[in-house]
């Protein structure tokens, strides 16, 4: 016995005909429609959550202060000069003051060092997937980098954060408010090194980059391009995290360009052959963006 | 026009639903090991193939997107709260089987979900080391070493009595 036994065992196994029926008929109905009555139980859902975000954070804020402040006014109070911002249109323009409240602009004193092990990547496409509550497409909006105000410095490396303003085209899965105007806070990892490293002791300029493991081509996002984002949930304030340091974030015209240039099978193969571990990662995330293309878009 | 391609989509929809009902379920309940999230898994799948527009190489195309997105589906359910506190799959669904066919599933049952993927995909929809290799993004020799011990696991709970 063996397989023979397996498939015995499996065999007998079977949708009721109740549930293939009404898959059926789910299946049938107009897609419009069946969205419909989900971005409605989102948007009930997400209305509760803004109340009970609000009414928790009155009273906070008249614990505190004895009295409501303005929160535009308060973000406003913790923009900075721009110093040692690149790029830094976002802090002029808070956008979602709620997301950036307990975020604070990245100032040129916080460098360390520039040493750091090398970012996360998932092992398999289904772990990456499995760490991934909701998955977008959208367009950027705008890009800033910011320091979570709790974050304690790492004493090998200089971290900031991305913060990525992200208009919601679709929602490809999970359970986010999708709406023509939904614009949603990203943060990522930014690795932070000086312009000029002759010039640590007195830094006038900083370059960033993000820190992942995403091939170069697809590693630093633009402003006004459409990303499919891959993200783990969001932090007290609403501020979505990417899962393995931003690996799942695939842009769209990558995707394109890969799979006209290449079959999944072709992929495969080139990866069960490859030797070289740069060139395996580079291979996997072709491969991943190729299934994210099949499966999502 | 419209209606013409309309009905021929819709009669396509219900024609895969038949054909790969039993195999997505299958793999559904083989993952979530608990009826009612492997009917939702499968409502999911089923929607979700409904929903997609680009068209499909080949049946073997279709038929790999299906198990992927099963396969996915059925994990998203292990993060949520509510699946960790659910109790897992018990008489339910042995019930209907043989004393001996039914020590061969539970014992199946008990494997960590990895190990279960495997051998599912191996012994039941007969997919070949690299396909399934393929299909998950890992390693042949990861599958072959997962198999391996999924055997010997299996020998292990059910003695002499599972040979390869």
């Amino acid at each position: 016995m063996s397989k023979h036994m397996y498939r015995r065992a499996f065999d007998e196994i079977k949708p009721s005909p109740q549930l293939i029926q009404d898959t059926t008929a789910n299946a049938l109905k107009p897609q419009l429609s069946m969205k419909k009555s989900k971005y409605q139980r989102y948007a009930i859902a997400s209305s509760l959550l803004v109340v009970v975000l609000l009414v928790g954070m009155v009273s906070l804020q008249i614990n505190h202060n004895g009295t409501w402040g303005n929160q535009v006014d308060n973000i406003a109070s913790q923009l900075p000069d721009n110093q040692g911002l690149t790029p830094n249109s976002a802090l002029n323009k808070p956008i979602l003051p709620q997301g950036l409240n307990n975020y604070v602009p990245f100032h040129a004193n916080e460098y360390v060092m520039s040493k750091a092990p090398a970012p996360k990547q998932p092992l398999t496409y289904s772990e990456l997937i499995q760490q991934s509550q909701i998955i977008v497409l959208g367009t950027i909006d705008d890009i800033g980098v910011y320091r979570h105000k709790d974050e304690q410095y790492n004493p090998k490396a200089s971290f900031g954060t991305y913060i990525y303003t992200l208009k919601v085209d679709k929602v490809l899965s999970g359970n986010l408010e999708e709406g023509v105007d939904r614009v949603i806070p990203i943060a990522e990892r930014a690795w932070a090194k000086p312009k000029d490293e002759s010039e640590q002791k007195d830094i006038k300029e900083w370059s960033f980059s993000p820190y992942t493991g995403r091939p170069n081509e697809a590693a630093i996002l633009e402003k006004g391009k459409q990303y499919v984002m891959l993200l783990s949930g969001t932090d007290a304030s609403g501020v979505y995290a990417v899962p393995f340091d931003g690996y799942g974030i695939f842009p769209v015209d990558y995707i394109e360009q890969e799979s006209s240039n290449h079959s999944l099978v072709e992929l495969q193969g080139l990866l069960q052959n490859a030797d070289d571990t740069p060139l395996k990662a580079d291979l996997l995330y072709k491969i991943y963006s190729l299934y994210i293309k099949e499966e999502y878009l | 026009m419209l209606n013409e391609i309309s009905s021929r989509t819709n009669e396509s929809i219900e024609e895969m639903i038949r054909k790969y009902s039993n195999m997505v379920y299958r793999l559904a309940l083989s993952q979530t090991k608990n009826k009612a999230d492997a009917d939702d898994v499968f409502q999911e799948v089923f929607m979700r193939l409904a929903a997609h527009t680009k068209p499909f190489v080949n049946e073997e195309h279709r038929k790999a997107w299906l198990i992927r997105v099963t396969i996915n589906c059925s994990r998203k359910l292990f993060r949520s709260a509510w699946f960790r506190r659910t109790v897992p799959l018990s008489d339910e669904v042995s019930e209907c089987h043989t004393v001996e066919v039914s020590d061969v599933f539970d014992a199946v049952m008990a494997l960590p979900r990895k190990y279960r993927t495997v051998i599912h995909l191996f012994y039941y929809e007969d997919l070949s080391i690299l396909q399934i290799s393929q299909l998950l993004s890992i390693n042949e020799s990861t599958v072959k070493s997962q198999l391996f011990r999924t055997r010997k696991l299996l020998r292990l709970k059910l003695g002499g009595d599972f040979d390869e």
